[in-house]
């Protein structure tokens, strides 16, 4: 009897492990997810059901939330404003904008480029960006996305700007600096809640460090060297 | 074989191992699937394959199951 009571316990137990794997499938089981990578941890067909329904796993939340200390390098320049990966730095009349693109699970908070002046903060835009890609819909005379565009005055770089821009998934942008608040190289700028691209718009001159299709983390990855020619 | 599903007032061994056999080779293999970068056929098909080599020896094992 004591041994079929520990068989029943037995398979019990792993009847509620399959039904468990069943009710999650494809995603994986709760006890799987902390050895995954973030990107396996929370598939992006999952977080996109999360923002559909506005319910998410506060794991991934927190994950999300996440804002490490950052220590920008030795070297004078440019640092990146957003983890991400480049997607262009194009120039168009005069101005090379500096694109990133941030997926769900790069760290989400911005970072100041250089140190300088804040003068002005515009938020503008209504609409959201439509899924055609993110290289330059910023500058697209149609719906506009959301965003922030930050002006600093750097001084010894110029005048540079850093846009904030959200993405369909949700259009919330947080800025903590005020106009007239002087920021050092690498700090705080703020931050795209569930947001998809940071532009930084810098002068044509300027020799950059990195390329498109590289990754850069903000406030520590130099893109961009020496004063603009 | 008699005593495969029941045996002396519980289920047999021989079942009780292969269903646990099988609910782990379910679960290592969705692991698997997840952390290795390899296609899904090639995961159920080495997922099959051993699982279809333990059921055999657990069956064997069975058979001859007081060695003797």
């Amino acid at each position: 009897m004591v041994i079929l009571i520990v068989q029943t316990v037995i398979l019990a137990l792993l009847a509620t492990l399959v039904a468990i794997w069943a009710a999650r499938f494809p995603y994986p089981t709760p006890w799987l997810r902390p050895f995954l990578s973030p990107r396996r941890r929370w598939p992006e067909p999952e977080i996109r059901g999360w923002l559909r329904t506005g319910r998410f796993h506060p794991r991934f939340l927190e994950f999300f939330n996440r804002d490490p200390e950052r220590t920008p390098p030795a070297e004078a320049g440019l640092v990146a404003p957003a983890d991400g990966i480049v997607t262009s730095a194009d120039v168009r009349e005069g101005i090379r904008y500096f694109v990133i693109a941030l997926s769900f699970w790069d760290m989400h908070v911005q970072r100041s480029p250089a140190t300088g002046k804040v003068v002005a903060i515009e938020p503008s835009g209504d609409g959201f960006m439509d899924g055609e890609g993110r290289d330059f819909a910023f500058l697209r005379e149609k719906h506009c996305p959301v965003q922030t565009r930050i002006l600093l005055d750097t001084g010894e770089y110029g005048i540079l700007a850093v846009r904030l821009i959200t993405s369909l998934a949700a259009r919330r942008i947080e800025v903590w600096p005020k106009v007239g608040d002087t920021l050092t190289r690498g700090q705080r700028l703020g931050r795209i809640l569930l947001g998809s691209t940071v532009v930084l718009e810098m002068p044509e001159g300027f020799c950059l460090c990195v390329q498109p299709r590289v990754r850069v983390r903000a406030g520590e990855t130099l893109i961009a060297a020496g004063a603009p020619q | 074989m008699n005593t495969f599903l029941w045996s002396q007032g519980h289920i047999g061994w021989p079942l009780l191992a292969i269903v646990v056999f099988s609910v782990l080779c379910l679960l290592v293999t969705d692991a698997v699937w997840r952390t290795v970068k390899t296609s899904a056929r090639s995961v159920l098909l080495s997922a099959g394959f051993i699982w279809a080599m333990g059921v055999i020896a657990i069956l064997t094992i069975s058979l001859h199951w007081p060695p003797t």
